[in-house]
């Protein structure tokens, strides 16, 4: 980069802007990151709380189902899950945390109310409709806390990745620029200075060449 | 008429000494894995319907099929010792499974499923013909299966096609269940001139009424009025109040409604309607009531393989199998 920048003042100027930008930006994304970690750490235990629900109503439902298929034959437990239309609504919007986009899932209320006759239907093949219901809630709780916790766990990778290529490269590339820079603008005073020098050397030795000169003529002109 | 219940109950009582007893399900219990249990299983009556079962790579659907093969393989046989009435009547024992395919087969239709997918939920029990249930299932709408239903002359078409009717009036798949439900229950007391046959319907009428109204308070749900079944000892207003936990009186209503929790009541529901099954059968024994007895033996003893075969599946401890079996 040193090589491709005009070695002037105004890039000098330009190049320190670039530094205070950099700089600042730097430690901005260091807080966005920190805020992140923050927000992650808080999201994995509702996630993790989430997951174990997930699993014990799961294990609830599957307990019920074993019960069911025994007892009331795998087709008409089968035979049920025809009438489900297999539609689940769910409420979701789209909220940023720190300028991430997350879904908000709001989960409805579920109705009690089976879309089938509980006539000649156990009620073991009944808990286990119920039951699932309840697996389906658990389901889309842990995709919210997880898909959450993905975005903010990528954009915490992005964050760190650009504050590292702040700081290891950026940085020190406009820090190498501002040193190329203040070297030729160095380089470049000090020659001058040594041309004024030598300026001031030659006039002082010519002037003092013309205060000899006529000396000189005047000691001529006696002798002749 | 005694006369052809004595002949069908002679070769049924054949049949219940060919049921597992308890030593046969203790064998079946004590496997010590799923092979075991298909070995020891092999063993038994149910050893022609395990070919497919104890295959390599077969599972518990295999199981579940060579298990079904043998309760409605055996629910054919008893219906083809009877004739005239008596056939009627073991037709009307049958028809629970004509009533579960109807269902599946609405199902079906009203979620948009494909025949296939209809087809395969199929039961193949009951007394209605696999032609028929395959036509009524490749159906477009309720009205053609009802009509295709119809065309074989089933009892429960005529309840099929006021279910249809009713589903077309409010959209709402219940409400056709329980048409369908309730005209299962009207035909099955039309036909059972049998007293024992209708004391039985009657109780178990009492019992479905009972759990009907434990579900709802389990839900948390107001109950229905319209899932009521009539027929049994209550009425509508006694139905309403079960709701509130009055079993009306009855010891029996009042032991499913008490119960801690949906699967005891089921148990409670059980219980009471093998005891009922035994008594019928003891006190009847010129009537279908052995014939009734039977199938709900032969019905709990594929219940109970179904769920001895998934615990060793799964490989669940011994105790935890026997517990949910003994229940």
């Amino acid at each position: 980069m040193a090589g491709q920048i005009s070695p002037t003042r105004s890039a000098l100027l330009a190049s320190k802007a670039s530094l205070k930008t950099a700089s600042g930006g730097a430690d901005l994304l260091k807080r966005k990151r920190d805020a992140l970690i923050g927000e992650f750490f808080a999201l994995v235990r509702d996630a993790l709380a989430a997951r174990e629900q997930l699993g014990s109503v799961s294990k609830g439902a599957y307990t019920s189902l074993f019960g069911a298929k025994a007892w009331d034959s795998p087709e008409a437990v089968e035979s049920l899950s025809l009438a489900g239309t297999g539609d689940y609504a769910i409420d979701m919007q789209i909220e940023s945390i720190y300028g991430v986009k997350v879904p908000r899932i709001n989960i409805p209320e579920r109705t009690q109310q089976a879309n089938f006759s509980p006539i000649n239907v156990g009620a073991r093949t009944i808990q286990a409709a119920t039951d699932f219901g309840g697996v389906l809630e658990a389901i889309v709780k842990v995709a919210a806390t997880e898909t959450k916790l993905r975005r903010i766990g990528e954009e915490i990778k992005k964050t760190s990745r650009r504050v590292n290529a702040l700081e290891q490269v950026v940085i020190p590339g406009i820090q190498d620029d501002i040193r190329f820079i203040r070297g030729v603008l160095d380089q470049r005073e000090r020659e001058e200075s040594f041309r004024l020098k030598k300026i001031k050397a030659k006039l002082e030795r010519e002037k003092e060449d013309a205060d000899k000169a006529p000396q000189g003529g005047q000691h001529g002109s006696a002798a002749d | 008429m005694p006369d052809d219940y004595a002949y069908i109950n002679t070769r049924v009582r054949v049949m219940r000494t060919k049921l597992l007893d308890g030593r046969a399900l203790d064998s079946a219990l004590a496997a010590g894995s799923y092979q075991e249990f298909l070995r020891v299983l092999s063993e038994t009556e149910f050893a022609p319907d395990l070919r497919e079962a104890t295959a390599e790579g077969a599972g518990l659907p295999e199981l579940d099929r060579a298990l079904s093969e043998n309760l409605f393989r055996t629910t054919q046989r008893v219906l083809g010792f009877a004739d005239g009435q008596a056939r009627s009547e073991v037709e009307v024992l049958l028809m629970k499974w004509d009533l579960a395919n109807l269902k599946t087969i609405a199902r079906g239709l009203v979620g948009g499923r494909g025949s296939e997918a209809i087809v395969e939920g199929l039961i193949p029990g009951g007394t209605l013909r696999p032609t028929a249930l395959q036509t009524a299932a490749g159906s477009n709408d309720l009205a053609s299966a009802a009509a295709a239903i119809a065309v074989t002359g089933h009892p429960l078409a005529r309840a099929f096609r006021t279910a249809a009717t009713a589903y077309a009036g409010s959209g709402r798949l219940l409400d056709l269940e329980v048409a369908l439900d309730q005209g299962y229950y009207r035909h099955t007391l039309k036909v059972a001139r049998e007293l024992s046959l209708r004391r039985y319907l009657s109780r178990e009428i009492n019992v479905t009424n009972a759990l009907i109204a434990r579900t709802a308070r389990a839900q948390g749900g107001a109950l229905d009025p319209n899932l009521f079944v009539p027929g049994g000892s209550l009425d509508a207003g006694g139905f309403a109040r079960l709701a509130g936990g009055d079993a009306g009186g009855s010891a029996d209503i009042a032991s499913i409604l008490e119960s801690s929790s949906l699967e005891d009541a089921e148990v409670a529901a059980r219980t009471l309607l093998d005891r009922t099954a035994r008594n019928v059968a003891v006190s009847d024994s010129q009537g279908p009531g052995i014939i009734l007895d039977f199938l709900r033996r032969k019905e709990i003893e594929i219940a109970k393989l179904r769920l001895i075969g998934r615990g060793k599946f799964y490989n669940l401890p011994t105790e935890q199998i026997r517990r949910e079996v003994q229940a």
